[in-house]
Parts: structure tokens; sequence; C-alpha cells
């Protein structure tokens, strides 16, 4: 027999360089980006923009996009059901719009749902729902059934008052709650506006459960300081109990990041590692401009000590002088809306 | 003849051998020597040291009201280090995909300790993607060959910190890095550009030694909450700690010093000490 000892080392030596080189060997990843092990799925890359369009289309999860300009971001929602748009944008880009959302799906817009009553998140109402289509009734595929009417457009209540208010006769939301929650369920999964106040005293969060996608509307924008619409119920004490459920709504899949992702009203895609940042930032400024106040000083006093001046280089010193203003108006004087009726959920 | 037998062997084994380009290659488990900010790098550094840093009176007001305890809010627990402190902390390991077809790399991938976050460095040439895009902790890299060296570079990177004592670093940084091999040694680069927080990039070097068959701790992080507080409610110090000075008086600092800023990374600041103004609030 062949010293069997030196044959096998041979053998050895010859393998081990083989092996070696079978660790380096991999599998190039898709376009859905999906990572090794220990990391979270992240969304796909962006659409590829067309030519003169000032949209890009994030794909997020399945069947829903963030569609985001030159204004507020908008969330699409697409399958056989039809079209689910969440805020509508300012009035005269309906058009530009919707030829985004034809590169999605060409069934009808079946729902239109309005975050809050500003004009750049309900402008668009009228040119979108008038080319929609109400499913009949319950939760048929549309193939069977007949459509009617315009598009229906969920808000809270409050929305629709102050559309009214500002003299607007279409592009009204047609149906409201007053509640703590509003659900349908479309494509496929369940869909629930969160009465969210702060900003105005009619925000809502769009949850979308089984994509585990929110479109969280302007209690949450990452490019640019909290706006406290205080003439329209808005308050910084509702302000950070929304944006404090927002971050107990989502789940994020590993090391903080991933999982839920949040559609914002302006700004970047984000996900519960984003929204805790921010959530710091306006806990910060409160907490110091409260402190302020508690030692008496003034408006001007408080604005001169800078409270905001280490997120005024994100945003600007502008900004920062208006959203201290707005925090110590809502701290120190009554709500100018009747705050009693407004529910914040826990 | 067995010695002949294993002598006719010897070179066949060498064609399984890598080529000899793989010296610049970074695949591997590597170790890090912590020579360089030793202390920064271990225990961490001290409340109220930023010595040496080009920080902007912004990132000081911050640091100065930063507290511990935000570690213990439930949504911090389990963040892991971005890419650009990563290498500071942690050995790690290296590897790539590459295409079974072409036998181009695709991509690198780190995995470090701290949260094991695993970071992808692509190699394929594809485009950084837009401002709106998600961020991550890790960001998005790209990567490019310039002679031996990696040259990375990474944007949407989530907001984060410079230092593990409240240093705060933007989203809108954008990380450079040089990864250099010679032979068992790598030597990583860091080049951090952050016009929200810094006035002049940060740069730091962190060396590492090949260690075939290390592991990479395993840090499987749980989010609990161990501090009972209202909700919403965020630690910080509302007026700023009152401990800052501490850390000079301890270390018989001078004062202007230790709160940092871009001429205080320079030799020639020995020179000015005891003659600088007190360091100017408000980023300007």
């Amino acid at each position: 027999m062949i010293g069997s000892r030196w044959f096998f080392g041979s053998v050895l030596a010859l393998a081990m360089p083989l092996a070696a080189q079978a660790q380096v060997i991999g599998v190039p990843y898709d376009d859905g980006q999906r990572l090794p092990p220990q990391a979270p799925v992240l969304p796909p890359p962006p659409l590829p923009v067309l030519e003169g369009s000032p949209y890009v289309i994030y794909p997020v999860r399945g069947g829903t996009f963030m569609i985001s300009g030159p204004s507020a971001n908008v969330l699409v929602q697409v399958g056989l059901d039809g079209v689910l748009v969440v805020d509508t944008g300012p009035a005269g880009d309906a058009a530009g719009l919707l030829r985004e959302i034809r590169r999605l799906s060409p069934r009808p817009i079946r729902y239109i749902l309005n975050t809050n009553a500003d004009a750049d998140h309900v402008g668009g109402n009228v040119g979108l729902s008038g080319i929609g289509q109400d499913i009949g009734s319950g939760n048929e595929r549309p193939d069977g059934v007949q459509g009617y009417g315009a598009t229906p457009t969920l808000a809270h209540e409050q929305v629709m008052f102050r559309l009214l208010e500002e003299g607007a006769s279409e592009g009204l939301p047609t149906l409201t709650y007053f509640v703590a929650q509003k659900d349908i369920f479309f494509n496929g999964e369940p869909v629930s506006l969160i009465y969210a106040p702060g900003h105005t005293g009619g925000d809502s969060l769009v949850m979308l459960r089984r994509s585990d996608v929110i479109a969280a509307g302007d209690i949450y924008t990452p490019d640019r300081y909290p706006e406290l619409a205080l003439d329209k119920g808005g308050s910084i004490a509702a302000y950070l109990a929304s944006l404090n459920h927002l971050i107990a709504l989502t789940i994020p899949e590993f090391n903080q990041q991933g999982g839920t992702f949040v559609v914002p009203g302006h700004g970047r895609l984000s996900d519960e590692g984003d929204i805790q940042d921010y959530r710091d930032m306006v806990t910060f400024i409160h907490d110091r401009v409260k402190a302020m106040v508690d030692r008496g000083m003034s408006l001007e006093q408080v604005q001169a000590a800078r409270p905001s001046q280490d997120y005024d280089v994100r945003y600007s010193r502008e900004a920062g002088d208006r959203f201290v203003a707005q925090i110590y108006t809502s701290l120190t004087q009554p709500p100018l809306a009747d705050e009693a009726t407004l529910e914040v959920p826990e | 003849m067995r010695r002949l037998i294993l002598l006719l062997c010897l070179p066949l084994a060498g064609l399984g051998a890598n080529p000899a380009w793989a010296q610049s290659d970074i695949v591997g488990e590597w170790e890090h020597r912590q020579h360089e900010d030793r202390n920064e790098r271990g225990a961490g550094p001290d409340i109220g040291e930023y010595e040496g840093l080009p920080i902007n009176g912004a990132a000081r007001y911050h640091a100065e009201r930063w507290s511990p305890s935000l570690w213990t809010v439930p949504e911090h627990q389990c963040i892991p280090h971005p890419a650009d402190y990563g290498p500071n902390f942690s050995s790690v390991r290296i590897w790539k995909d590459v295409n079974p077809l072409t036998q181009e790399v695709v991509a690198y991938h780190t995995n470090i300790a701290w949260n094991n976050p695993v970071r992808t460095i692509w190699m394929d040439g594809r485009p950084h993607p837009p401002a709106n895009a998600l961020h991550t902790w890790e960001g998005f890299s790209t990567g490019r060959w310039d002679g031996d060296r990696l040259v990375v570079t990474t944007t949407h990177m989530k907001p984060a910190y410079l230092r593990r004592n409240g240093l705060p670093r933007s989203e809108t940084a954008v990380l450079t890095e040089y990864f250099i091999r010679t032979g068992d040694f790598l030597t990583w680069v860091s080049v951090i550009v952050d016009p929200v927080y810094l006035t002049e990039p940060i740069i730091r070097s962190r060396d590492f030694h090949l260690n075939p068959g290390y592991q990479v701790e395993l840090y499987p992080c749980s989010i609990d909450v161990e501090v009972p507080r209202p909700a919403g409610e965020v630690p910080s110090y509302v007026d700023g700690n009152p401990d800052i000075r501490q850390y000079a008086e301890e270390y018989a600092l001078p004062w202007e010093a230790v709160q940092g800023g871009a001429a205080t990374m320079y030799p020639e600041f020995i020179a000015t000490m005891g003659q600088v103004a007190p360091a100017q609030e408000g980023g300007e």
C-alpha cells in the first residue's frame, strides 16, 4: 500500500487551497437589495425619473410606493382592487402626479385619504377624484362591479371643517371620522386612519397593516422643523403625543431599522431609527423652552437664548426661531381651538 | 519513494493557491489593534472631551446637553455603530460576492461586533440613490480600486454620533474611506465631512491584523425597559451638564483646548493656549 500518511497528507495539501477559494464565491444580489443575514430587508431602488418630471417614485414594500416631488410626499397603494392614494399634492399638479401613478397601475383610483387639510396635501383632490371610481359595495373585485360616482375621499372631520372655513366648495372629504380611528380594507389589507393631531387639530396617520407602511403626514417631516398651526388646532403637547404614538406603531426589523416604513409628509423615506431622532429633537427643544417658560422668560428672551441652535444648522435659524415661538405660544397661551374634544389615542 | 511522491505533489498544491494580486484584497478576519486613540475606542471618551475635533458651536451645544441615559431609551438600545464609527470599536470580518460568470467582485461586506451590523460596499458602479431614499446606519457605499487602495464613498447614513459623548453627526455627512493592505496588516482610514456639525473633515486611521478564523462577537440585542419613565420622556441636560468641566479640571487641561474646534487639531494651537477667547456658541 502506498504510505497512507504521505498519501493522505498530499491529498490534504492539494485540497486546502481549493477549499479556501470556495469561501469567496458568492451570489450577486438582485435589485431587491436583500442583504446577508443580520441586515434588514430594504426597499428596492427608486424608479427611473421621467424626463422633465419633478417626481421620484420610491418603492416601499409590495404594492406601496412613495412619490416624492417638490411638494408633499404621496403614498400610493396599488393592487387588484385599484389604487389608493394618501394625499394628492398641490392643486395644479394633479396631471403630473397622475402620470406617475399610471406608471404603477392603470386601475381606477378607488380611495383618496388626506392626512391634513394643508393645500399641498389636498390640492389634487379634485383632479384625482374626478377621474376615479368608487367600489360598489363591500370588498368585491372591480371586474364584476359597476363603479359609480367620484372617488371617495377620507379624512378627519376637522379637515372638512377647515376646508369649508377656507371657502372650498370642491375637493372636500366625502367620508369623515371624529373618533380615534377609521378602518377600511383595500387591496388585501387593513387600512387605518388614526387620529394624530398636533400639526393641526385634524391630522391623521394612515397605516397599511399588512404592508407595514405608515403615511405620517406632517406629524413627521425630517427635512424641516415641525409646523404647529396653532390657529388650526395644533399644539406642541398633541404633536409630541402623536409623534410618540407613531413610534409605538413602528416596529423595526433589526438594529432599529427596517421593519415598518414611514412615508413622511415631507422628506426622506424613513423607519423607526429616523423617527426616534426627530422625536428626540422636538422633545429636547420643547424641554429647553419649557424650562425657560417656567423661569418666567419672555419670548424674546427665549429666542435670544437660542434653544434650537444645535438643530438650526440643519434647517435654518429663521425656522428655528419660528418653531421656538410656536412652542412658546403653545405652552403659554390658551388653545386657540377647542382641544377638549381632541382625543389622542394611547 | 515516499519523499519523491511528496516532492511531486508540492507544485500541484500551488495550482489552488490564491494569485499574487490577492495581496491587495481585503477579504478576511481582521483583528483590531487599539494602539491609536486607545481610551476613546475602549472605555470611551469623557463628557466634555472634544479636543482635536473640528466641531462647531452647534455640535458643542448639543453635546453639552447630551445625557448618557439616552441609551436606556428603548428606541436607542439596539442602535449599532454607524459606518463612520464602526472601525473604531471592533474587529471585523470582510467578505465579498463574486459574479460567477464574470468573476468580477459585485460587493464587499463587513460585519463587526456591537449589534453586528452588516455593511455592503457595492463595486459594480451603481449610482447612489436620490436624496429622499431611506437612510441606514451603515449608509449606502460604493467602492473603486485606486491602485492597491480600495476607496469607498458612503452617503445616506442616519443621523448618529462622532463620539460616544454626545457629539452629533448629521444625516448629510459623506464618509470617504481608504482600505490599505500591507501584507497581513490593514489600515482603514476614514474621512468624515459633515457640513452641519464640522468645520473641517475628521480623519481617523485604524489598524487591523489578519487573524483567520477570528469570530466576531455576537451581540443579540433585545429591547427592554429598565428605567421606568413617563411616556415620551427623553433624558437630556436642559440647561447643560453641570459636570461638563470635570474632565478639564481632573486632567488640568485648558478649557479652551478641551472645547475642540478645528484649531485644536494642529500643533500650532499649543502656542496660543491661554490667549484664545472662549468658544462661541451657535454654530458660528
